[in-house]
Formats: C-alpha cells, sequence, structure tokens
C-alpha cells in the first residue's frame, strides 16, 4: 500500500512540475522595480546565493521504510528482484526531490535536486516580487516535496516554517523552504531590478541605426529595456507582421548555377 | 551563502570569493559540517571560471576554513568559525606589512610580540 502511496506522490509531483510552468509565454512578465528587500550592488557587481535545503531525517525515513517489506519479500523470494529494483529506484527519485540546492544569481532563482531533477527556475525577468513567508507544509500543501498549493502557488516544500517566495507578473507564486530566506531576498530582489532596469544599448554595426532591422527603428544608441530572449524574438515576429512597414526578411538572391 | 563579485575591483576574483565565505563561516551563516556548492555550478551562477572558483576554495582550505574531499566537495571544517575571522583580519594585516615593506620574519614577530 505504501508503494502505491509513493508512486501515486511521485506521479502527482510530476503532474505537479508539467501543470505549473505551462502558462502561456510572456505573461508572467514583470516591469519596474520588484517588491522586496533589497541589497546595494555596484554596476557591474555579481551576486550568488546558494543554500541547501531539505527534509529533517524523520520524513525521509517514510520512503525508506516504503522499502522494508519489499526487502523482506525480496529475501523470502515473495517477490521477484525486477520488483525490487523498481521500488529501489522509485525510493531513490522519490528521496532525491525530497532535498535541493536553492540558487539566487543572474539567471533568477532556481531550486534543484541532487539528481538534477526536479529543478525549476523563475527568470528575473518574471520577477514582480520577493517575500519570505512562512509556511505550514501539511496544512498548505498537504505534505512535503514539489508540490501545487492553493492559489496559484507552486512549491519545493520540504519543511514548515520560513520559505522564500516570487511572485510572477501574472501573479503565480513559487515557493521553497530554506533556511536564511532573507539573506537570500535581497541579493534576489537587487539582480531583478537590475534585470528590469533599462541597459544600454550600443548599436553593434550601421545594420542596427537602419530602420526596420534588428529591432526596427524604436531601437535607438541609448537606454532600452531587457527582455528575456523568447520575448525579443516573439517581439521581432509581431514586427515583421506590421502592416505599416515591411520588414520581410531579405531572401538571397538565387545563385547562377555554376557552368 | 551570499557570495559577491566586483571584477572592478582590484582585488582578484578568487580572493573575493575566499574572502566571501569567510565572512558568512564568521556570521554564523554557514555552519560547520555544510557543503559549499561545487565550484562548477558556483562557477556557472558567477560567471566566472571553474578554476577561479577552485583557487578561491583551495585558500580556504589552507587556511583550515574548509576540506577539500573528491567526490564530496569543499565542507566546512569544526575550526572554520574560529579561524574565518582572524584569517580575514590576517589577510588584511600582511597586505598592510607587504605596502609597509616588511619582511615575513619582521611581521612575524609583531604578531607574536602582540600576542603574548
Amino acid at each position: 500500500m505504501l508503494v502505491i502511496a509513493l508512486l501515486v506522490g511521485v506521479l502527482l509531483g510530476i503532474a505537479a512540475a508539467l501543470v505549473a510552468p505551462g502558462a502561456p509565454a510572456g505573461s508572467a512578465l514583470a516591469s519596474g522595480p520588484a517588491r522586496g528587500p533589497r541589497l546595494e550592488l555596484a554596476p557591474g557587481e555579481r551576486a550568488v546565493w546558494s543554500a541547501w535545503t531539505g527534509v529533517s531525517p524523520a520524513v525521509l525515513a517514510i520512503p525508506l521504510l516504503a522499502l522494508v517489506p519489499v526487502l523482506v519479500m525480496a529475501v523470502l523470494e515473495i517477490a521477484s528482484a525486477y520488483l525490487l529494483l523498481v521500488v529501489l529506484l522509485v525510493t531513490v527519485v522519490v528521496a532525491g526531490s525530497l532535498y535541493a540546492r536553492v540558487w539566487v544569481d543572474e539567471r533568477g532563482l532556481t531550486v534543484r535536486g541532487p539528481l538534477g531533477f526536479p529543478a525549476y527556475t523563475v527568470p528575473l525577468a518574471e520577477i514582480a516580487a520577493v517575500d519570505v513567508i512562512e509556511v505550514s507544509a501539511m496544512g498548505e500543501y498537504g505534505g512535503w516535496g514539489w508540490r501545487l498549493g492553493r492559489r496559484q502557488r507552486f512549491g519545493a516544500i520540504f519543511r514548515s516554517g520560513e520559505a522564500l517566495q516570487v511572485t510572477r507578473g501574472d501573479g503565480r507564486r513559487f515557493v521553497v523552504t530554506v533556511d536564511g530566506a532573507a539573506e537570500a531576498a535581497a541579493p534576489l530582489t537587487a539582480l531583478t531590478d537590475r534585470a528590469h532596469r533599462l541597459t544600454f544599448f550600443r548599436p553593434q554595426g550601421v545594420g542596427d541605426l537602419l530602420p526596420g532591422r534588428n529591432g526596427g527603428p524604436g531601437r535607438r544608441w541609448g537606454y532600452a529595456q531587457v527582455v528575456p530572449s523568447t520575448v525579443r524574438r516573439a517581439g521581432r515576429v509581431v514586427h515583421r507582421q506590421s502592416p505599416t512597414r515591411s520588414t520581410a526578411p531579405l531572401r538571397p538572391r538565387p545563385r547562377p548555377a555554376l557552368i | 551563502m551570499l557570495v559577491r563579485v566586483n571584477p572592478a575591483s582590484p582585488e582578484p576574483i578568487y580572493a573575493q570569493i575566499a574572502s566571501a565565505v569567510r565572512r558568512e563561516v564568521a556570521a554564523g551563516r554557514v555552519r560547520p559540517g555544510e557543503r559549499l556548492p561545487g565550484a562548477r555550478d558556483l562557477a556557472a551562477a558567477l560567471g566566472v571560471n571553474l578554476h577561479t572558483v577552485l583557487r578561491g576554495y583551495q585558500e580556504l582550505r589552507d587556511e583550515g576554513v574548509v576540506e577539500l574531499r573528491r567526490g564530496r566537495g569543499a565542507v566546512v571544517t569544526h575550526a572554520a568559525p574560529r579561524i574565518a575571522g582572524p584569517a580575514a583580519a590576517l589577510r588584511a594585516f600582511v597586505a598592510e606589512a607587504r605596502r609597509a615593506g616588511l619582511t615575513a620574519t619582521e611581521a612575524a614577530a609583531m604578531v607574536r610580540e602582540e600576542m603574548s
């Protein structure tokens, strides 16, 4: 029964991971200064915050205890070795999803398990607010691990208590329980601000200054909003479709056949 | 653990990484037995070369702040909270002594004198 329960848990976890990031791209983008505590960063200064987080040994014991009956059955030759192998694998994956390293850096907020998965990133460009909150693992998320909570919350929940929460531009939230969440919030807000702020655009060639090319007439020598590459690509597509300006990509001239 | 690196600073980047770890250990935000982030991951996060991070970690190992173990990475030692503060102050002292043109013997004598 425990094994089935665990399997269901894993499947739910996978489903949660699939569902959570599946909102339409671009809608989550935030702009302007993020809400939250901040750190002063010098121009060009890099800041990285990282910590290891995970469940208490008592919680880890749950998947390990689930192994015991299968081990006993295997020893008594009731269960096959294949079943034991499958259960072992599931246990490793479940145990691996109960620990993670949290990263705050130029790429955003990342939580990654020791096996490399599950892993989840909220890019800086999508962060609208950074908060330190208190969570109740059982009360709000119904347990430990990678979970969907109420009110558009997705979380890497390993215990109750102090947690770091980021809110996207569209209101979706990602929560991770980690010690020192306040120390993580300050650099995360600062990095987010910097990513949202205007950065200097320097033309790389004559083409950048011509209207309708490389971003079009809106891009001048000066400050421009930084947007992630996916959105920048989307922006170009929209620009090309604009009826007022013909910016169809130049087709290569057909080469004369070599004789 | 917070690591701040400013490429514009005259202090080498590996030294900035090492002093950031020292500061976190001395403040008690990183505790003995805790594992530092993997050098490869930290290098990627900071956008610096892997060897820069490794050099910083090696400096911490030489001071006794961390232990470097194959496959386990850098683990904060039990002596680290005692060592980290003085090690940071020592860096500043040595830099000052170098600027003043003191030899290692003279600088060591000053420390011995002060502590006796």
